[in-house]
């Protein structure tokens, strides 16, 4: 038994003999890399947004703003209306605007390997359509679950996660496969557009015109109480999901394979896509549907650096924050005092970026 | 480790594939398992590594129930070779065999693990390969990739479903070779569903002919590849002749044609 204590892949070698482990490490180094380099691009980002905005504050002031929250007996604080406009403003929108897009990017990140599925995004199993028509329940018809300021987004994530539990319950059958799945999502996300429609066809003006800017998407609600609520979640759903990424892998080369190799397929699809739709209810529910990063930041995070989950997860959730927070910067000062709705800006920056680097990918990916 | 199949019964709900399936494969062994189209041979592949659930009968692995063990276990000692597998995200080819450590690993991979794939990829004769985009090869070499991602997976038992039937010549008794090494100088029992009869006859130490579901033939290759054996199976009339000591087959007419001919 000990002679079949497989010899063939002990035959003598060693580490430095190999250059293709060390040619696989040099490309794990550069995944780290990439990690960092996007982590530094949100700090550097988030130390200019603080200084810009429609208010004038000057970069001393914003700094001093922070710098008195943080060591109020060291520094100085500023003018109330500054240090407000700093501290409960700025900094909270952008915090959430990191949150959220790592939110949206990693659930898409996680997706689309478990459905096998490119085009595969937080929005499949139909979580938007459904938050979609809860809101718009409770802007037209005044109907809630929630009260006070959970009037419309507990609505919103009610409806969004009942939506993609229904879906879920349905791949229980056995004919579920990741495609009909998938068509299952579009199916139910048609129905809840419609339901939605018609409820706006008899909306009052107003109430419509509500409804058509929760679906394009702001981060109007990037505040404090916000993140009391989104970073729970996130603390508790990524390092699962994250956890769970060499199963991914597995799952992404296929079914047979990955049950072959002792992944429970079944249950890990189904447990990825709960958690995988549960943060996307919870972060769209105050940001209305702004679905692209979700799509779009995993696939550019493979182009750069390929597609092992246990990187493109984190990495992908890091470039998703940067891509909406970045995003929503340019769309608050692009035309200032006119904030544009986060979801347009995202496409419009994204889009083109993301046609650039599929246009100059190498063959062999997808 | 040894493979016992006793009275394995499959069907899907309106046809049944598999019936009275017996096996026995001692240790180190090379069961090839041959048959027409639709026989049966990859659902009976596809029971023994656990993916299809046999309605009726037991398979033992290594004397264990198969049914009785958790998928994690079974991935420790079996490894499975598909047909054709494809990725629709990039894959590297070495991150593909690292897959192969999975059974053996939860998050992180050692040194220990990265030496062991970059070993299975040097068994295979693909060092070349290694960062090349798995996408990207020609079918013969993602075949081997494969194989090397069951040999990091380091299986005392192979399951092969089709291993060469997208390869040329020279690949073809290339892979048999290394089969077949690893089941003589590394008691690694093997079983492979081939298409090519002389394949069989001259790498494996069994072959298993079926037929319609159940087992025509079972034996030494020279005991099942016969001329009546294959007439009855595939409707095909061949001759066989023996270069150094192992039987060959020519086929000569299918009867099809023979019966079309003669109308």
């Amino acid at each position: 038994m000990e002679l079949n204590k497989i010899s063939y892949l002990n035959n003598g070698l060693k580490i430095p003999d190999l250059p293709q482990v060390v040619e696989y490490k040099k490309e794990t180094k550069r995944k780290v890399t990439f990690l960092i380099v996007v982590l530094v691009a949100i700090i550097l980002l988030g130390t200019v947004v603080v200084t810009i905005g429609p208010l004038e504050i000057s970069v001393k002031e914003a700094y001093q703003a922070i710098g008195n929250k943080m060591f109020p007996r060291l520094i100085e604080a500023p003018e109330d209306l500054v240090a407000n406009a700093v501290w409960l403003v700025r900094i909270p929108r952008f915090l959430a605007g990191v949150l959220i897009g790592c939110c949206l990017a990693i659930s898409g990140a996680v997706m689309q390997p478990v459905l096998r599925n490119p085009m595969a995004s937080p929005f499949t199993l139909g979580v938007s359509s459904g938050a979609g028509f809860g809101a718009t329940l409770t802007i037209i018809v005044g109907w809630s679950i929630g009260k006070g300021t959970w009037l419309v987004v507990g609505n919103a994530f009610i409806f969004s996660m009942a939506t993609s539990i229904v879906i879920l319950m349905q791949s229980k059958q056995k004919s579920m496969t990741p495609t009909t799945m998938i068509l299952t999502g579009v199916a139910i996300s048609y129905f809840f557009s419609a339901a939605t429609s018609l409820l706006q066809y008899f909306g009052e003006a107003m109430a419509t015109q509500g409804v058509v800017f929760w679906l394009m998407g702001s981060l109007a609600k990037g505040t404090w109480d916000t993140l009391k609520f989104i970073f729970p979640v996130f603390l508790v759903c990524v390092p699962y999901l994250t956890y769970k990424a060499r199963d991914l892998n597995l799952i992404g080369t296929g079914d047979d394979t990955a049950t072959a190799l002792g992944v429970n397929v079944k249950r890990t699809r189904i447990s990825l896509m709960i958690i995988a739709s549960f943060l996307t209810s919870a972060v769209i529910c105050f940001t209305g549907t702004i679905g692209f990063v979700g799509l779009v930041a995993p696939h550019i995070t493979r182009i750069i650096i390929g597609s092992d989950n246990r990187f493109v997860i984190p990495a992908s959730g890091l470039l998703g924050g940067f891509m909406l927070a970045f995003s929503d910067t340019i769309a608050m000062n692009i035309i200032s005092p006119v904030i544009l709705p986060v979801g347009i800006m995202t496409s419009f920056i994204g889009v083109p970026i993301f046609v650039y680097l599929i246009r100059r990918m190498k063959g062999g990916g997808y | 480790m040894t493979v016992k199949v006793e009275q394995l019964e499959f069907s899907y709900p309106n046809a049944k594939i598999l019936d009275n399936i017996m096996l026995d494969v001692s240790m180190g062994e090379c069961l090839s398992i041959v048959g027409p189209n639709g026989a049966g041979k990859s659902t009976l592949v596809k029971c023994i590594i656990g993916l299809l659930l046999p309605q009726d009968g037991v398979i033992y692995i290594d004397g264990e129930e198969l049914s009785k063990m958790k998928s994690s276990e079974i991935a420790k000692k079996v490894g499975y070779v598909p047909q054709s597998q494809s990725s629709i995200f990039p894959v590297k080819v070495f991150e593909m065999v690292l897959l192969g450590r999975s059974p053996h690993i939860l998050w992180a991979s050692s040194e220990e693990d990265l030496l062991k794939v970059a070993s299975a990829i040097r068994f295979m004769n693909i060092e070349n390969l290694s960062m090349r985009q798995f996408n990207e090869l020609s079918g013969g070499q993602q075949q081997k990739v494969i194989i090397a991602r069951a040999l990091a997976q380091e299986p005392k038992i192979l399951l092969l479903d089709e291993p060469i039937s997208n390869l040329d010549i020279k690949h073809q008794s290339e892979v048999m070779e290394l089969v077949k090494e690893l089941s003589t100088e590394y008691k690694i029992t093997s079983i492979m569903v081939v298409h090519d009869l002389n394949i069989a006859s001259r790498y494996s130490d069994k072959v298993a002919m079926m037929h319609n579901g159940q087992i025509h033939a079972y034996g030494k290759p020279e005991e099942v590849l016969t001329e009546e054996n294959i007439s009855n199976v595939y409707g095909v009339d061949v001759e066989i002749g023996v270069i150094g000591g192992k039987s060959y087959i020519v086929p000569l007419k299918s009867r099809r044609n023979r019966a079309e001919t003669s109308a």
